[in-house]
């Protein structure tokens, strides 16, 4: 027996067909032959068709809406033109490696330098400093 | 998005005339999905400049994935309808102007039948359902747009709005025999008053 396709999928298949205009080559059984209920909501989703037709704007409105939007775009105020006003965040170069080791080196002979000088203060018979 | 279309939107990044006709490709279909969402056409208006407006503004960040570019527009109209219908929330729902009124719709079978809908009476009844189930019926049969593409600007998988489909039409149903009892003959009506 082959199984019934799901309401759901029926119904998809009928919007469809709606949308086209008409039923397509392939049509599921199921639809073609619908219970009352799956038959109800076909006639409905007509009924929803036919109540939502395609509309167009006022010419008038659509054509200075237009002339509005070209315009703003040429003056730059709105679009790319005003995103590449702001700032792009910079970017600190990244210190190469063979360069970062000196840092240490530094730091480390500051260190050392101030040793020294606290031990000479404190050899000539003084408190630490510290 | 076929290669022309490719080529317009690419244009459009830099070219505001090339905006111009990316407009005269899409206006009316987004002012149709508006006008149906919000049901006046002061308000689609209103809101078709503030689409075209966002679009315009966000053009140097679209990005063509293979979506149709009507399903970016579409999506940014839907957003707004959905602030919209926010801001609108405590006035009363308009009645479907200009849109013909007149044209009626006969629905047979059980719980509808013999009854005749005005394209109001079910224009009023569309816009008591969800907002996503009205984007829904607006874009499947006013836009005629595949459940993928509708899945696309409903953020939700293409099966998903199959269902959601089934279910939007039995709400709908429900909603219409609420609305206009008297215009319709409800199931089994006249087997009920039927003594014998």
């Amino acid at each position: 027996v082959k199984p019934s396709p799901e309401p759901e999928d029926v119904l998809a298949a009928h919007a469809d067909w709606l949308a086209a205009g008409g039923p397509p080559a392939t049509v599921p059984a199921a639809a073609q032959e619908p219970d009352a209920e799956l038959a109800e909501l076909m006639s409905l989703a007509a009924a929803v068709q036919a109540a939502l037709p395609p509309a167009r704007p006022d010419p008038t409105l659509r054509s200075a809406l237009r002339q509005r939007l070209v315009a703003t775009a040429s003056r730059g105020q709105l679009g790319w033109r005003s995103l590449s006003r702001v700032p792009r965040p910079s970017v600190r170069p990244r210190r190469p490696s063979w360069q970062r080791p000196q840092r240490v080196l530094r730091s480390g002979a500051a260190l050392a330098l101030a040793s020294i000088i606290l031990l000479l203060l404190w050899g000539r018979g003084g408190r630490p400093p510290l | 998005v076929n290669h022309s279309e490719s080529e317009l939107i690419e244009r459009a990044k830099h070219d505001p005339e090339a905006f111009g006709e990316l407009y005269d490709l899409y206006v009316d279909r987004i002012y149709t999905y508006i006008l149906h969402r919000v049901g006046n056409p002061a308000d689609a208006e209103d809101l078709t400049a503030r689409t075209f407006f966002r679009a315009l503004a966000s053009m140097p960040t679209y990005v063509n994935r293979g979506a149709p570019f009507a399903a970016w527009l579409y999506r940014i109209a839907h957003n707004l309808v959905a602030n919209w219908h926010r801001d609108q929330a405590r006035r009363p729902t308009v009645s479907l102007e200009g849109l013909g009124g007149s044209v009626e719709a006969e629905v047979a079978g059980d719980g509808l039948a013999a009854a005749t809908l005005t394209t109001a009476l079910i224009g009023d009844a569309i816009r008591q359902l969800e907002p996503d189930r009205q984007a829904l019926l607006v874009l499947k049969f006013s836009q005629e747009l595949t459940n993928a593409e509708i899945a696309a600007i409903l953020g939700r998988t293409e099966g998903a709005v199959k269902s959601l489909y089934y279910r939007t039409l039995i709400v709908l149903r429900e909603i219409l025999e609420q609305a206009a009892p008297a215009s319709m003959t409800p199931h089994g009506a006249d087997s009920e008053g039927d003594p014998s």
